[in-house]
């Protein structure tokens, strides 16, 4: 028995021991084998992105399994646009032009390239290249217009229509050349039809449908493709967003042909025009458009399941103050504090008598003002003014609260009369900032309350042409900024011609959220005339690049000045142009390739040091 | 369970046998076996998707058994009893489109066990690698060290020295070249951004300019008339953080600056701040003597935007967005020829997400594992000065020089909290008596914690050029 105990005891457990060790070791050798086949796959799609701006060598060669496309002939010419691939291929035979999407793409690239990066691959052949992408990345540089005329939430939607179609990666449509076409259509992978294009004559109109038979999108798109006699393809506004479904296995073809595209219908050919009737859209559409408010409560009341009142007074109360609080903890906290406040308003009168017993150098004391501000409820507002007039002698504290309540979305009137009783107090140390804001309530309320946009703005313009000394000029010159109401143009531009420079920048920048179009045609003037102003005209069309007013004009306009006016400019401007056009080119992708362009010529005006 | 032996201690071999077993079965199982690459990618083996509509039709409502109405109850919460009216048709019909999608793509039912990851960036640890590796790899360690304040009150004590007014008095200052000063020293674009913008990031930038002018003293001789008139020393520039939400540039702070010191009459400044595109902070002063050590911190605002993505045939809506402080610190000191200027724009982020999808069969949201956080100072350093300085021999002989310095550079610190956060789609199917939910996962983001501080530029000729007085 103590022989058979022994041995269950001794040896068969350590039998069992060295069995399952090797199992383990087994069983982690498989695991760590499927891990790094994981990562050197996926190693080469994040470095594929690094080269992937070499359009100019670049050409894509897309089919998707064989039932609906097979292989097609033909490759166009292609910007890729980092993480995004369109592709437009061209059957020759057929004469069809296609838009697809595919998680593979073919390289070829040029001899120079070729051994650098044939290791980057799955496979070459043919001196091409062929890398397998995973198809749920997002596609986030597809390009789109933001021409005038469409409005920021169609363009909006646009672009997120453009980004979910490339995350579905389901679909795909086919054009024809105008020539030819009479309709064609799209199915989905399951043979549905979603995509369907007609065609008088003049124009192609895009309806498509979704998956599931609902309407998608009710809009209509202007596709022009003409081939002109040398061959090329002409695609002039053209509707790119652009799918192909690759279930299972692709197949590719080996030979490519190359059809070159000038720059501009090569810019083009990502244009989108769409004009979409919203209200259309909302009952065709039920989950485009999002109850944006119904979204964030839903989440908040998750995040908010195990807090209360009296939890977040301990919190707060009871949180510790050493001389560098961690920002996590702040943060985190601040996160519940405007959670709470978000979902119930009643508490702005809580935390208003909690910010009291705060003092105002308490790292939570701002948390509280950020959330009244943040959540800009009426009782917030009211709240936030209560603790200004409170701390009114106190210059750090009161700015705190007119930056908090300067940015509400819906500035309430019993607000607004206070910030301009603040402003026009020339004792109150923060009187400036008080007309700042008050000028940003202008621009909160111009798509709510025009008339009271309008006052307001009107009121600075008076004040303005009131303004005996400098610092008045350039504080309601700041204010009229932050407005953008632009009610008096022509009393802003006066100021452009000052003698004083602090006056010329200020007025420069006073028009940058200007839409009015005269703006862009001054800034060209004032940007050629080699001076002071460059700079601080640089950093208003930036501003204006940020806000997609007028992106068109202003992207010509500097191109066309960096390409022949370059030898002009002085080492910091050519650096900010330099900026300026990577601004545009994030705004909007089609201007990347514009960039990389001038980039890529840079040797030619000794500016490389400016593209780094 | 553990068990205990007779002598009180753990039954290790059945432990361990336990302990082995779970492991192997965590290594082999469809969960771990879904995980990247076998993902949502096609590389799944499709399965036959199940026809619950008609199982639904053939067995009748879902809750009682009875005839199947236009419409039957659901449960609106996972736990929670069914209570909210459905459209049968429009519910049965994007169950089963949904379950089609499942086993084609997942090859997975909705039948089936257990969550599915339905996309995530493969290659998690790398990329946070790449990322942590592209933010420490721009930041440059070397380069002349910022003074301290000390050092920089040193220098303009030198400038205050008596001695200056008389060395001007009695010498001209000349280069022996005879040419102008014109010296421009310019950081442009120095930035940094991190990756993976697509969904959230951070970047921060400025340009900055120093210079040093003057005019040419004529003929080429020593003349006493002091340091010319039109001398003017200037630090300009601008600084600007912000992030990216689903590729969309959100400036948050941007300052613009200008400091002028010319010899000949008073200094100036001009120094404004930005928040979201708006002023909010103007500061203009002119006089022989500035010296300005501020701190601004303007109240946060958040901004968000919202995202379509699609978990299968569903689209669903996240919204993200950026709330934190802002908050520009100054400290400078200005005179006639003389300009000095520490700027330390900051920013603070917290990414915050939510979901929301309109269909019926399912609810979506976002599950915060870990606030993602960031916070990047920049620190924007310039110097553009001539100063006086007296050079004292062994013997006590004084000699007069102009000293020339300059110095711009603009020291970076990034740290970011680890964090992701996940989407997530719960499809809600009926099963024998009652419902189920099974949970789609879309992990759309992380980050691993770090930490970086550098120069983005930092190039200086602290007191390298000096200017015999004769």
């Amino acid at each position: 028995m103590k022989a058979t105990a022994f041995f269950f005891e001794k040896v068969m457990k350590k039998i069992l021991i060295a069995f399952f060790a090797v199992f383990l070791t087994a069983a982690a050798y498989w695991a760590f084998q499927k891990k790094s086949s994981s990562e050197n796959r996926v190693n080469k799609e994040d470095k594929l992105t690094l080269f992937s701006n070499f359009e100019a060598n670049v050409y894509f060669k897309m089919s998707s399994h064989g039932t609906f496309m097979g292989n097609q002939e033909g490759g166009l010419k292609i910007h890729t646009n980092l993480e995004g691939y369109p592709v437009i291929t061209f059957d020759k035979n057929s004469g069809l032009l296609k838009l697809v999407w595919s998680p593979v793409m073919v390289l070829k690239v040029n001899d120079v390239l070729k051994e650098d990066y044939k290791n980057e691959f799955d496979t070459v052949k043919n001196e091409t290249f062929y890398a397998h992408f995973n198809k749920q990345m997002v596609m986030d540089k597809i390009y789109y217009s933001k021409r005038a005329g469409i409005s920021p939430a169609v363009q909006e939607m646009i672009l997120n229509f453009n980004k979910m179609l490339a995350h579905q990666a389901a679909w795909y449509f086919t054009l024809a050349p105008l020539e030819k076409t009479t309709a064609v259509s799209g199915v989905d992978i399951w043979g549905e039809t979603i995509i369907s294009l007609d065609n008088n004559g003049a124009t192609t109109t895009a309806k498509m449908k979704s998956i599931e038979n609902k309407s998608i999108q009710n809009g209509t798109g202007d596709f022009e493709i003409t081939r002109e006699a040398d061959g090329k393809v002409l695609v002039e506004g053209s509707q790119k967003a652009v799918m192909g479904n690759t279930e299972g296995s692709t197949s590719m073809a080996s030979t490519l042909n190359e059809y070159s595209l000038k720059t501009k219908e090569y810019r083009e050919l990502g244009e989108m025009k769409i004009e979409v009737d919203l209200s259309q859209l909302e009952s065709t559409l039920p989950w485009m458009v999002v109850d944006a408010k119904a979204m964030k409560e839903n989440s908040i009341k998750e995040k908010l399941k195990n807090w209360d009142k009296n939890k977040l007074s301990k919190a707060v109360f009871g949180f510790k103050l050493p001389a560098n609080p961690s920002y996590k903890d702040v943060a985190e906290l601040s996160g519940i504090i405007s959670d709470m406040l978000y979902m119930d308003h009643t508490l702005a009168k809580t935390y208003y008598e909690w910010v009291k017993k705060l003092r105002p150098d308490h790292p939570l004391y701002g948390e509280f003002l950020k959330a009244l501000g943040v959540v800009g409820c009426s009782e917030c507002q009211e709240m936030i003014l209560k603790i200004t007039d409170d701390y009114r002698n106190n210059e750090a504290a009161t700015q705190k609260s007119l930056v908090a309540v300067g940015f509400v979305e819906n500035p309430e009137a019993a607000t607004e009369e206070k910030m301009r009783e603040l402003g026009e107090d020339k004792k109150f140390k923060n009187s400036v900032v008080a007309d700042f804001m008050l000028g940003n309530f202008a621009s909160a309320l111009a798509d709510k309350d025009q008339e009271r946009s309008k006052k307001i703005d009107e009121d600075f313009v008076k004040k303005l042409k009131k303004s005996s000394t400098k610092n008045e000029i350039l504080r309601y010159l700041g204010a009229l900024g932050n407005s953008g109401q632009c009610t008096d143009y022509e009393s802003i531009v006066a100021f452009t011609k000052n003698p004083d420079l602090d006056i010329r920048k200020d007025a420069v920048m006073a028009l940058r959220n200007c839409k009015n179009e005269n703006v862009d045609k001054l800034y060209r003037t004032l940007f050629t005339e080699k001076g002071e102003l460059r700079m601080i005209i640089v950093q208003a069309v930036e501003m204006r690049i940020t806000n997609g007013i007028n992106l068109d004009q202003q992207f010509d306009f500097f191109v066309k000045w960096v390409e022949s006016q370059s030898s002009t400019l002085d080492q910091q401007e050519m650096g900010l142009v330099a900026g300026l056009l990577k601004s545009f080119s994030r705004q909007d992708g089609r201007f990347l390739e514009q960039y990389n362009l001038i980039k890529k010529n840079c040797s030619k005006n000794n500016t490389c040091a400016y593209f780094n | 369970m553990l068990k205990r032996n007779s002598r009180g201690k753990f039954h290790r071999g059945i432990f361990m046998t336990r302990l082995l077993v779970l492991m192997f079965l965590f290594l082999s199982s469809e969960a771990f076996a879904q995980m990247c690459p076998a993902d949502c990618s096609g590389q799944n083996n499709p399965v036959k998707p199940f026809d619950f509509k008609g199982r639904v039709q053939q067995t009748g409502d879902p809750n009682t058994g009875g005839p199947l109405q236009g419409t039957f109850k659901i449960p609106s919460r996972e736990d929670g009893p069914a209570d909210t009216d459905a459209p049968a048709d429009q519910f049965l019909g994007e169950l089963n489109s949904f379950e089609e999608w499942s086993a084609k793509q997942c090859g997975e039912s909705l039948n089936q066990e257990g969550d599915v990851l339905v996309a995530s960036p493969c290659n998690n640890e790398m990329m946070n690698r790449r990322r942590a590796a592209a933010v420490i790899g721009a930041h440059k360690k070397e380069g002349p060290a910022l003074p301290g304040q000390a050092a920089v009150n040193q220098v303009f004590n030198d400038a205050k020295n008596p001695d200056r007014q008389e060395a001007q008095k009695k010498f001209a200052w000349q280069r022996n070249d005879g040419t102008a000063l014109n010296h421009k020293n310019c950081f442009i674009n120095a930035n940094f951004e991190t990756p993976g913008k697509e969904i959230f990031g951070v970047y921060a930038g400025a340009e900055f300019c120093g210079s040093l002018t003057a005019s040419k003293i004529p003929n080429n001789n020593p003349v006493m008339v002091g340091v010319p008139k039109d001398a003017v020393a200037k630090l300009q520039g601008s600084a600007k953080a912000g992030v990216f939400i689903f590729n969309k540039d959100i400036n948050v702070v941007r300052l613009t600056a200008e400091m002028v010191s010319p010899h000949a009459v008073n200094a100036s400044r001009n120094f404004t701040g930005y928040v979201f595109g708006k002023a909010v902070y103007q500061n203009n002063l002119s006089g022989k003597d500035l010296a300005w050590d501020y701190n601004y911190s303007a109240g946060s605002v958040e901004k968000a935007v919202s995202q379509t993505f699609m978990i299968g045939p569903v689209p669903v809506q996240v919204s993200a967005g950026a709330r934190g402080a802002v908050g520009i610190n100054f400290v400078t000191r200005q005179t006639g020829l003389y300009a000095n200027a520490h700027v330390l724009p900051y920013l603070d982020t917290v990414a915050f997400a939510s979901g929301a999808i309109n269909v019926v069969i399912a609810k979506a949201g976002v599950e915060v594992v870990l606030n993602p956080l960031f916070r990047d100072t920049l620190d924007l350093y310039g110097l553009e000065a001539i100063v006086a300085t007296v050079i004292q021999d062994t013997q006590g002989n004084k000699a007069y020089s102009f000293v020339s310095s300059s110095h711009v550079a603009l020291l970076n610190k990034v740290e970011a909290l680890s964090g992701q956060f996940n989407l997530f789609l719960a499809v809600l199917r009926p099963k024998f008596f009652g419902w189920k939910w099974k949970k789609y996962v879309m992990n759309l983001f992380s980050w691993e914690g770090i930490k970086a501080q550098g120069y983005l530029y930092n190039k200086g000729d602290f007191n390298t050029k000096v200017y015999d007085l004769k």
